[in-house]
């Protein structure tokens, strides 16, 4: 274990390095968000930056947002009132509210981060994109190419008829 | 609730499903790893590739995640297939090589008909949607019990048997015949059909027992537990007319159920006649909703205020005149009629044709009998008619 300065958890500083070799310094409670660099930090200490290989700045820059924003929401601060739930969704909604792409990229970072929440809320918006939507509605949305032969979507089509009557 | 047996199973299958996965395309698989890299060159120049990596960190990484049986993630090794897949990502954000685990967790709050047309997307998302485990939780999610007999879950869960707990605001309108019978027995007659019966079992536990409302290809019925541990098979409802025993236990199952009359003709038709162990009573000319107490007493309340009999309904207190009542043994059940009222009501039923259906609570040790009218009792059909089943 590594104690430097104070030992109050909140001023413990973590380094992290992305894909691209920019630093990011958080409190070790935002980096806790994540299990796996919970893990990491409670094997080696904060001490040592931590090389996150395959998460490039941008990304890692918005999985770090969400978990400040979610690490303060569970402190308690006597002169301010406490984050509402409501409040939370409305943020989180807004988090979302992004490009498939960058949903994409996200919800790599944070399987291999592991953050579950942020998965399931990631998750959750892609179901929100795709729900009620054709098929190709969806190979728009999500830039997926057709690979079907037309035998293979009729073929399809008729396996699922019972969907669209 | 949740963590029912059956979850726990689906969960496992879902588990070795995902090795079997793993093994049979780990050639695709490889193509997911390399994904998010390959992107990451398009974004920002040629930088990713190079870097040097800490193996400890990419060993750490792998315990990560929900995916991490089948995440065979090494940040920073360049694999043979990059050069085979990169062409095929150019158009695409990813979302067509991502892993099936990660995108099963997506189709998570999708229904039935999406996943559907999500099927016919590409290859990758028509491989995710046939994943039967896919199906099997969401099945197991909803209360689906297998209605035919194959194991593909996706035909299972489009040819619906669906049971959901029967809460305080869903009001069940019956009207025309209802049959009173042990579900079990009525849905599940014969050897072949022994694994539809388990896995109703399973629902209905999973459900702990609640009172539930089964609907079966659009036809609705409601399942009533007894207030009696279901899998005492020595519980037993029995039926009286008049004071008289009419009929044997209605169910062995320690499960009550009102089905249409149409869904047992139904059932019958499609069990190739008439099954033998089915028990139970008819009730012709039933028009009214069905309520239900904690105790998984019922009624079925007149939909025309103005008739019925009058009867307090304990689960709101309310006063309701009611069809049919029913009691599984429940609190507002005493047997406080002399039997003075019950010959006297004997009389009247046999000349208006009113019959009772009353419940043994357990018929090993009390041996209580129900009786028509009197306060808070069972069972009394105005105006009704009430026959044996078989």
């Amino acid at each position: 274990m590594h104690f430097q300065g104070s030992p109050n958890m909140a001023e413990k500083r973590v380094k992290l390095i992305s894909s691209d070799n920019d630093e990011f310094e958080v409190d070790e409670a935002v980096a806790f968000e994540s299990e796996t660099l919970r893990n990491m930090i409670q094997d080696t200490g904060t001490n040592v930056p931590i090389s996150i290989p395959n998460v490039s700045s941008d990304i890692l820059a918005k999985v770090l947002e969400y978990c400040s924003y979610h690490a303060e929401t569970m402190e308690t601060h006597d002169d301010k009132p406490p984050i509402t739930d409501a409040q939370i969704r409305e943020w989180d909604a807004d988090f979302v509210d992004v490009h498939p792409a960058t949903l994409y990229s996200l919800i790599l970072a944070a399987n291999y981060l592991n953050i579950k929440n942020l998965l399931d809320l990631i998750c959750q918006a892609v179901a929100n994109n795709i729900r009620g939507k054709t098929a190709v509605e969806i190979r728009k949305i999500l830039h997926i190419q057709d690979d079907f032969t037309y035998e293979e979507e009729m073929e399809i089509r008729r396996e699922t008829k019972w969907a669209f009557d | 609730m949740k963590d029912m047996p059956i979850l726990a199973e689906t969960m496992a299958s879902l588990v070795t499903s995902c090795n079997q996965a793993f093994r049979s395309s780990i050639r695709s698989r490889e193509m997911d790893d390399e994904a998010p890299r390959s992107k990451r060159v398009r974004a920002s120049g040629e930088r990713a590739f190079e870097k040097p990596v800490n193996d400890k960190t990419g060993g750490t990484s792998s315990t990560a995640g929900e995916c991490s049986e089948l995440d065979s993630f090494e940040p920073g090794t360049p694999k043979k297939s990059d050069t085979l897949v990169e062409p095929a990502r150019k158009m695409s954000g990813g979302w067509d090589t991502l892993e099936l685990c990660l995108l099963e967790r997506i189709t998570r709050s999708l229904s039935a008909s999406d996943l559907c047309r999500l099927a016919q997307v590409n290859k990758h998302y028509q491989e995710l949607c046939s994943r039967d485990t896919l199906w099997a939780w969401r099945a197991a999610e909803n209360g689906f019990a297998k209605a035919v007999e194959v194991e593909n879950w996706r035909l299972n869960v489009t040819d619906s048997l669906k049971a959901a707990p029967l809460d305080s605001l869903t009001s069940l309108h019956f009207s025309g015949d209802v049959t009173i019978v042990d579900p079990f027995h009525l849905f599940f007659q014969g050897k072949s059909n022994a694994s539809k019966l388990s896995e109703l079992r399973k629902i209905v536990k999973g459900f702990g027992h609640k009172d539930l409302v089964l609907t079966y290809r659009g036809v609705q019925s409601a399942i009533l537990r007894t207030s009696c541990i279901i899998h005492d098979d020595d519980t037993a409802f029995e039926v009286f007319r008049n004071g008289q025993e009419i009929g044997a236990n209605v169910t062995t199952s320690g499960v009550i159920a009102v089905v249409p009359k149409r869904l047992v003709l139904k059932l019958i038709q499609e069990n190739g006649g008439m099954p033998e162990e089915v028990r139970g009573v008819t009730v012709t000319g039933v028009d009214g909703i069905l309520r239900c107490s904690l105790d998984g007493d019922f009624i079925i309340r007149h939909s025309v205020p103005s008739r019925g009999t009058p009867v307090h309904f304990p689960y709101t207190g309310e006063i309701v005149s009611a069809d049919i009542v029913c009691s599984t043994g429940g609190s507002w059940t005493e047997d406080s009629d002399s039997d003075d009222e019950e010959e006297e009501l004997t009389d009247e039923e046999m000349a208006e044709a009113v019959a009772e259906v009353a419940k043994i609570t357990n018929s090993k040790t009390s041996l209580q009998r129900f009786h028509c009218n009197g306060e808070g009792l069972i069972h009394k059909f105005t105006n009704f008619e009430v026959s044996m089943l078989s």
